[in-house]
């Protein structure tokens, strides 16, 4: 028994070593399940306040480029307004039909983008309604999703986030694919399941399908940047870049789905 | 005394990670160089000081920085490695004369070899351990090392130029 304390005492270190890295491991794995639930994350009161006012101060460096982006936007909108207003006049459109999705504007104040697993902090949170599981998008397209909300902040899972599964549609031909990022290269994801008769090309725009609750179908989601068709398969090997502004992110959207929970239900039933 | 010591680790620690995280968590350089200067705060802890001490320190500054970075607790991981092994090269290093009861790792105690060697070594470990679990993988093993490289560098320049701000004493 002596001799057990002995070397307890004298190789402690190594002990506390051991116990203080498995601490941190388990720590990590849950960091890296899709939806992370350990309690370290900057959706937390005091990383969010400190994030916040970082951000306080950065926002006004960006101003002028935030506020060309929007202007852009802003025109864009009303071009379509314009449009389905002649439409609707002309009793072509259907108005009576309800509003499924709704976009609500949030300030990114915290991101990254140099690690395998990016996430961003909104300054949103269950207060303003935000629940886990909705999308986000910025003006030209999509950026991630949320996946934990505290009382005044939530944080997102990032488009460059190697959990991140995003189901895709070839705007031309309609074909469904799966977008996915490896972690190395902020510039490319890939999407696969993309069936041959979709006849992809450079330059061509991957969109959203609309197969989730998480963003409305047709919203831009990446540019083809590299379409090959390996020899004796039926599917393409896609490189895509992302349209949304995901390396400086500043105005967001979070998309809320009016009966997401009620969907989302229906299709998890358990079997 | 005692007070105003702890007072000035306290200040210290506080300095180096706010500019951990709000300075040089932004830098990127080509995907390659994430400079990080928070493991100053362990390095320039005396080396008299008990291994228990130094080791729960370090785990603990690692995870505030987890919460800031959403990494789980990759920061508290590396850092602990690099503070297991802050022992044993602190052992190895030791001078002829021994070392004294408050001496602190620096230039100004030990001279510009021994704290040359002492820092990269260390830098070295608490890198690799980063970034190789942050990759979680050894199938880009070239790049860890790459990173770890080129991050090292950046990080050691950092942290002997801070060194020469803090703790000159």
């Amino acid at each position: 028994m002596r001799n057990l304390f002995l070397f307890i005492k004298q190789f402690y270190p190594l002990f506390l070593f051991l116990f203080l890295e498995i601490i941190a491991f388990i720590l990590i794995s849950g960091s890296n399940a899709y939806h992370h639930t350990t309690f370290v994350n900057s959706s937390h009161k005091v990383t969010g306040v400190f994030y916040e006012k970082q951000d306080n101060i950065t926002e006004y460096f960006e101003l002028k480029q935030v506020n060309e982006v929007l202007e852009a936007e802003n025109a864009m909108l009303r071009n379509k307004i314009s449009r389905f207003k002649t439409l609707a006049d002309s009793g072509k459109v259907d108005t009576v039909g309800k509003v499924v999705y709704e976009f609500w504007p949030a300030n990114v104040i915290n991101h990254t983008t140099q690690k395998k697993y990016n996430y961003f902090t909104l300054d949103k949170g269950k207060k303003d309604g935000m629940v886990e599981g909705m999308g986000v998008i910025d003006s030209k397209g999509i950026v991630g999703m949320v996946t934990n909300v505290s009382n005044n902040y939530s944080v997102g899972l990032s488009m460059l986030n190697n959990n991140a599964r995003t189901s895709v549609k070839h705007k031309k031909s309609g074909a469904i694919g799966l977008m996915r990022w490896t972690g190395n290269d902020v510039l490319t994801h890939y999407v696969e399941d993309i069936t041959k008769t979709a006849k992809v090309v450079i330059g061509d725009t991957m969109v959203t399908s609309g197969y989730s609750t998480f963003y409305p179908e047709g919203i831009a989601v990446g540019i083809v940047t590299k379409a090959e068709l390996r020899e004796g398969s039926n599917f393409y090997d896609i490189e895509v870049r992302l349209t949304s502004n995901i390396l400086s992110l500043e105005k967001v959207y979070v998309v809320n789905h009016h009966d997401k929970i009620e969907l989302d239900s229906l299709e998890n039933i358990p079997e | 005394m005692t007070f105003k010591y702890t007072l000035n680790n306290l200040l210290v620690l506080i300095v180096v990670l706010l500019l951990q995280i709000f300075v040089f968590n932004n830098v990127n350089v080509y995907n390659l160089g994430f400079p990080m200067i928070y493991p100053l705060v362990i390095l320039l802890i005396p080396v008299k000081q008990p291994a228990y001490w130094v080791m729960l320190a370090a785990f603990f500054t690692g995870l505030i920085l987890d919460f800031f970075t959403n990494s789980g607790g990759l920061h508290a991981a590396s850092l602990t490695a690099m503070a297991f092994a802050r022992i044993l090269v602190i052992n190895k290093l030791e001078p002829q004369a021994n070392y004294g009861k408050d001496d602190r790792p620096g230039i100004v105690k030990f001279g510009l070899q021994w704290t040359v060697i002492y820092f990269s070594i260390l830098i070295l470990v608490h890198h690799f351990f980063y970034f190789l679990v942050e990759e979680s993988s050894v199938r880009h093993f070239g790049e860890v090392l790459l990173k770890t490289g080129i991050s090292g560098i950046l990080s050691f320049i950092l942290m002997i130029a801070l060194n020469a701000f803090i703790f000159r004493s």
